[in-house]
């Protein structure tokens, strides 16, 4: 009896102890100033475009799978995968006659992450890119690294074929600014950062959540509480609409230790610092949405007078946000993106459609809406298999993801 | 600290099972003609953080003075169940900080917490163990810039802790204890140090 007792107590502590968990993000490692390309060495965006394709590797059992997608993404350069979900955020420079790619590469599924350089020479086709001739095999030769080693696990890609011709635009729409905390981003989710890095991520937009504090400030924070998932602090606890602006600024950080941003930092970092075309904001509350508005016409208007394609959408999640919507006196000239049903989508003239995806394609109704000069994005895909089905008769116009590597990769290597 | 609500009941389930099993391992308790008691217990201590996620360090004071109060129901001064609240201070900040974009800032910041736990426990020979689980009811006061704002949350967590007891009366117990608590949600866990008294109200 004595040691069932004692067996019993050892599994309590076991259980107790092996519970303990902490979300760590991935520190991701950078080349030595030294060894990495200089500003000057950077080639220029019209020739970073034809290194896109569609590229085999030699090595289908490494962490690139056998096929990934390099894309210019904005300042980036994108490659994306299937297996893993694995991605590398690259510079194209040149460096004597050849181009160079180095980055660092990361599986979304896993914190599997290191470095990456690649090369291509003369012989390989770096004197066709760099004289701007489109086309042609091209190959690039290099090694990965694990962690912050230096690389050395041999990795060549050979381009089989261009990116898929798109016969309409496609949105890849990043989560929460480009992706969730849970996945160890080294950037917090709705952070400044994690909205630069996005078109590394392959998005070429995003989504951001806009709640206000109790002073009116519109701040980009998803969770309705504050909690360790999403702020490092002593004093935040409770609902974020009990704080102030200057409560929060003083008393709280997000995980990665960035400051909660305004909605006025983000759009302002989405117009200066990205490329991105659009901006989903999704509206917390519907007395968000009166200071989201104004928000969002200033910074369209100022989008369009540095001649800058960029859409940005006031979200419509529930029936209340939507009310508050349609009683704005500025609705009229607000696009919007609206969750709930086709009649709504119509009452709200919402140039956007966003149905759940776990509903299915809908063709019909897509197809319903786009004759009415509508779009439909589909929320939130993050499964591989299910993502053909949305792809498949041109049906999404766009796909809200957590993992816009792997939207990337299925769109662009169709 | 992570620690699911399936591992607690978990834990729940396994520590019954340990109860009862080292209750039945145990020989009678010394007063042989009572089965059964209700106490109260009141005792206070100090208590300290070991595990925060905290923000900034400046003017941080971690833990201090705390109180609690239990009413237990005993069988035989062995197996017993008890209801604990109290009032256990996890932290409070003083300090100024130039926050981006804003500029200097005065703050002021308390947390605490409540607890109201049901907690199971084994008494033998003096020791006393306990396992608690239950809500801790989070209170933050922050001051910034003299814009007050009071914010209060319930979350859930467990506690466990180890004491000895030393009778001076019939009714009446003198013992230490030290504890460990765990606010799952906030991931705030705590160590507690208290000396206690014990007041037997009712036996039959």
């Amino acid at each position: 009896m004595v040691t069932r007792s004692v067996v019993l107590w050892i599994t309590v502590l076991t259980l107790l102890f092996s519970s303990c968990a902490k979300d760590t993000a991935v520190d991701i490692p950078a080349f030595s100033p030294d060894a990495s390309l200089r500003p000057n060495e950077m080639i220029p965006d019209s020739l970073r475009t034809l290194l896109d394709g569609v590229y085999s590797t030699t090595d289908a059992s490494g962490p690139f799978g056998a096929s990934v997608v390099i894309r210019r993404n904005g300042k980036f350069i994108s490659l994306v995968c299937r297996k893993n979900y694995t991605f590398a955020v690259l510079q194209a420079g040149r460096r004597d006659s050849s181009i160079i790619l180095e980055g660092y590469w990361r599986s979304a599924r896993s914190t599997d992450h290191g470095l990456v350089r690649l090369s291509m020479n003369v012989l390989n086709g770096a004197g066709r890119i760099m004289a701007g001739q489109p086309g042609g095999g091209i190959q690039f030769e290099g090694a990965f690294g694990n962690n912050a080693n230096e690389p050395s696990n041999a990795l060549i890609l050979k381009r089989e074929r261009q990116l898929s011709v798109q016969t309409r635009p496609f949105w890849v729409i990043a989560h929460r600014g480009g992706g969730r905390n849970s996945d160890a981003f080294s950037q917090s989710e709705n952070s400044l950062g994690m909205i630069k890095i996005a078109e590394g991520f392959g998005a070429n937009a995003i989504e951001i959540d806009a709640r206000l504090t109790s002073d009116g400030v519109p701040i980009l924070f998803h969770d309705e509480n504050f909690s360790p998932r999403l702020v490092n602090s002593d004093y935040c606890i409770g609902p974020v609409a009990n704080y102030t602006f200057k409560q929060i600024r003083a008393l709280c950080s997000l995980k990665n230790g960035e400051q909660v941003p305004t909605l006025r930092e983000a759009l302002e970092t989405v117009l200066t610092e990205t490329s991105l075309s659009l901006v989903w904001i999704d509206t917390k509350s519907p007395q968000a949405v009166a200071a989201i508005i104004p928000l969002q016409q200033e910074f369209l208007a100022r989008a369009r007078q540095q001649g800058r394609t960029l859409e940005i959408l006031v979200g419509l999640p529930s029936g209340d946000i939507l009310d508050a919507y349609k009683n704005h006196p500025m609705h009229v000239q607000s696009p919007a993106v609206c969750e709930l049903d086709m009649q709504n989508v119509r009452a709200s003239n919402a140039s956007i459609w966003a149905p759940r995806w776990t509903l299915g394609p809908q063709h019909t109704s897509v197809l319903e809406l786009r004759a009415e000069g509508r779009r439909t994005f589909f929320w939130t895909i993050d499964e591989q298999e299910f993502v053909g089905l949305f792809l498949d008769n041109d049906n999404a116009d766009g796909i809200l993801t957590n993992y816009p590597m792997l939207i990337a990769y299925e769109y662009y290597s169709r | 600290m992570n620690i699911t609500r399936a591992k607690y009941f978990l834990i729940g389930v396994v520590y019954s099972l340990c109860t009862s099993s080292i209750a039945q391992a145990e020989a009678p308790g010394t007063d042989s003609t009572t089965l059964f008691h209700i106490a109260v217990e009141g005792g206070g201590g100090y208590t300290r953080p070991i595990s925060t996620h905290p923000y900034s360090s400046h003017g941080l004071t971690e833990g201090g003075a705390s109180f609690l109060l239990r009413v237990r129901w005993g069988s035989s001064n062995r197996v017993g169940l008890a209801l604990e609240s109290g009032y256990l201070p996890v932290s409070a900040s003083h300090y100024t900080t130039d926050a981006p974009g804003i500029g200097s800032l005065h703050v002021d910041a308390q947390l605490s917490t409540i607890p109201l736990l049901l907690l199971f426990s084994l008494q033998r020979y003096g020791v006393l163990i306990h396992l608690g689980a239950g809500y801790y009811r989070l209170r933050s006061w922050v001051n910034v810039d003299n814009e007050t704002t009071t914010s209060t949350e319930w979350d859930f967590g467990v506690s466990a802790g180890v004491g000895a007891v030393f009778p001076i009366s019939d009714n009446v117990g003198i013992g230490a204890e030290i504890g460990w608590r765990n606010i799952s949600e906030q991931q705030i866990s705590l160590v507690s140090l208290a000396v206690r008294v014990s007041w037997r109200l009712v036996r039959w």
